[in-house]
């Protein structure tokens, strides 16, 4: 029952927040056990090519500071309980947004003793990028789509 | 100093206008099976290094799983049909894992 409420809670926060948010969302990033390929892609959205601070979208060092969190990595043995830890602590609405092959569905690593194969094995994930490694405009997409923004930005010309 | 001052100069703006923009045509994006050419030999599950291509030897039929797929080629490259392409399509995301796969019923002479 109380979990029930607090999910309801949640999901009509997560609309809220997509109101509220318009041109300001704070990220926290989490290698769940990537090979840092993706990570290097999500951090070229920084760089002067693509400069998503633009947008206002800015990545911060905490996850108590972040609206969504950016997944990396098929969720490791080890980090399995940092993820659930993070996800623990990230403000509601708690948007987890799955990058790459291996947080999607386990890649080229699998699943295995090791190995969870998807990071929606842990956390509930409301958007999934594919791509090995995907690119800083398809990153940028799935982070439009959770915001319920890319058919918008489309028509809009970008 | 001027140097740099002049380099800076000649260089502009470098941010892209539109980052939503197509990939390059090279670029290895989603796979895409033509099923009137496959036979379904399914060389290219064998070769999958990341089981994002399956296939049963008792259904003429292919799923592709994209959220598992590394990009890498190897499917394309091995398929003596040329079945399989690699599109430069790079915007595969999701809000469901279900829109990710795709079930391709072929022709599936060589099945079983």
């Amino acid at each position: 029952m109380e979990n029930q409420h607090t999910a309801d809670l949640e999901l009509s926060l997560q609309t809220r927040i997509k109101e509220v948010l318009g041109n300001s969302l704070h990220i926290r990033h989490v290698d769940a056990g990537s090979c840092n390929g993706c990570d290097f892609e999500m951090m070229a959205l920084c760089n002067p090519v693509y400069d998503v601070q633009r947008f206002g979208i800015d990545f911060v060092a905490s996850p108590r500071h972040a609206d969504m969190l950016l997944v990396t990595g098929g969720g490791t043995r080890h980090l399995e309980v940092a993820l659930q830890k993070t996800y623990a602590a990230a403000a509601a609405p708690k948007m987890v947004v799955a990058i790459g092959a291996c947080a999607c569905g386990g890649g080229v690593v699998g699943q295995s003793y090791a190995n969870t194969g998807g990071i929606d094995r842990i956390v509930p994930v409301i958007v999934y990028v594919p791509g090995c490694p995907p690119r800083p405009s398809a990153i940028l997409a799935g982070i439009l789509l959770a915001l319920d923004k890319l058919a918008a930005c489309r028509a809009a010309g970008f | 100093m001027f140097e740099i001052l002049r380099k800076i100069w000649q260089t502009g703006t470098v941010t892209k206008r539109q980052p939503l923009a197509e990939a390059a045509g090279k670029y290895r994006g989603k796979i895409e099976l033509d099923a009137a050419k496959c036979n379904g030999c399914r060389d290219c599950v064998g070769i999958c290094p990341s089981g994002a291509l399956s296939g049963s030897s008792d259904r003429p039929q292919i799923i592709i799983e994209h959220h598992k797929c590394v990009f890498c080629g190897s499917c394309a490259d091995n398929c003596e049909q040329r079945a399989i392409k690699m599109t430069n399509q790079c915007y595969l995301e999701a809000k469901d894992k279900q829109d990710l796969i795709a079930r391709i019923e072929v022709s599936g002479e060589k099945c079983g």
